[in-house]
């Protein structure tokens, strides 16, 4: 009998461990298993699927007579932006000035990539020429102010800012309120808009970062809140279309209408789709090399715009 | 089962069991630094 209470008791102790540790799993860990490929969770994109002068690449490609040989700028840029500025390397700069190492490009390459947190302290810096990103927070603004330097922003195409749920969320549609009220804690279950009653997990991305900034435009001030048991529910977050759409594909999420309208291309050059935000071309307005304007002056063109438009995105008019 | 046996298996357990849960818990931090937006409402987030 004594034997028998004490392999109870050493059976009690192992499950109490085991159903612990399965529980701290299903509700957190497998949440956050990142299920993209080991360049994506690194680097937001796979670089090589959008590298210039590259015979596999899906970059986009356009005939132009406009080329570059020399005070070549160094572009840089947000990741969804990527395929965008290496189309604008690919159609304008010589093969040799794009170095690629396998992961990376070298410091030495006219093309870099590091994504708009740092894309935006290089151009500032004099690291790169200019950036390819969507708007500036206000600390990176404050850095530029700091640093003394004053940044032109070219808009160049538009892009959908799009909400993404689950698929299994039966939410197809929200209204820029409601997003607002999400995003500010005053609608804290589905239920209250539409769903079912589920909490709502409201995901924002690290400050500084393209999307981020740009919702924080969005909520126009209004301060945006976490629900401390969104962990409990189903999330909503924000990205931009084609990063969500082409570049991710991640077929588990999917993109939600706003006001009733679809964030498609034809909905957001007809600006029905009420979220589009211009997307810029950057760089220092004391930036002594000619190249730098004839490069952003052929974006602006019809070549450079196609580029644009064969890369996913939409035009500027 | 002697009372030390059953006391020496106990302990082995509870440092198994707490070790673990503590490499669950630190895992689950590393996974949350680096987890997608996209990736989260993926796995049902």
């Amino acid at each position: 009998m004594r034997l028998f209470q004490q392999l109870s008791t050493l059976f009690l102790l192992i499950m109490c461990f085991v159903g612990f540790d399965i529980s701290v799993y299903n509700l957190f860990t497998k949440r956050y298993i990142n299920n993209t490929s080991e360049q994506m969770q690194a680097k937001s994109i796979e670089l090589d699927k959008y590298l210039p002068f590259d015979d596999d690449s899906e970059v986009a490609e356009t005939d132009t007579d406009f080329k570059l040989t020399e005070n070549l700028p160094v572009v840089d840029g947000a990741a969804a932006l990527y395929p965008v500025f290496s189309g604008f390397v690919n159609a304008v700069y010589p093969k040799e000035s794009v170095i690629f190492d396998g992961e990376n490009f070298t410091p030495e390459s006219s093309l870099q990539y590091t994504n708009t947190l740092k894309a935006y302290k290089s151009v500032v810096d004099g690291g790169a020429d200019i950036i390819f990103c969507a708007e500036p927070s206000d600390e990176q603004l404050q850095y530029a102010e700091e640093q003394g330097v004053e940044l032109e922003f070219i808009p160049i195409g538009r892009e959908a800012f799009v909400f993404i749920v689950n698929n299994e969320n039966p939410v197809n549609n929200l209204t820029v309120e409601q997003i607002r009220g999400i995003y500010s804690g005053k609608y804290k279950n589905w239920s209250q808009v539409g769903g079912d009653n589920t909490i709502i997990d409201p995901v924002q991305r690290i400050e500084g970062s393209g999307s981020q900034s740009v919702m924080m435009s969005f909520m126009n001030g209004i301060q945006m809140k976490k629900n401390l048991f969104g962990f409990m529910g189903r999330a909503v977050g924000f990205s931009f279309r084609y990063y969500v759409s082409e570049i991710v594909e991640n077929g588990r999420v999917k993109m939600l209408s706003v006001n009733g309208v679809y964030p498609d291309k034809e909905n957001i050059s007809s600006e029905k789709y009420p979220i589009t935000v211009d997307f810029y071309a950057v760089y220092r307005k004391d930036n002594s090399n000619p190249n730098v304007k004839l490069l952003v002056e052929w974006i602006l063109s019809d070549d450079g715009q196609e580029i644009i438009e064969k890369s996913g995105y939409v035009p500027i008019e | 089962m002697n009372e030390k046996l059953f006391r020496i298996i106990s302990i082995i357990i509870l440092i198994l069991g707490a070790v673990s849960t503590a490499v669950l818990v630190a895992y689950t931090f590393y996974l949350h630094e680096h987890c997608s937006i996209i990736s989260y409402i993926a796995n049902g987030g």
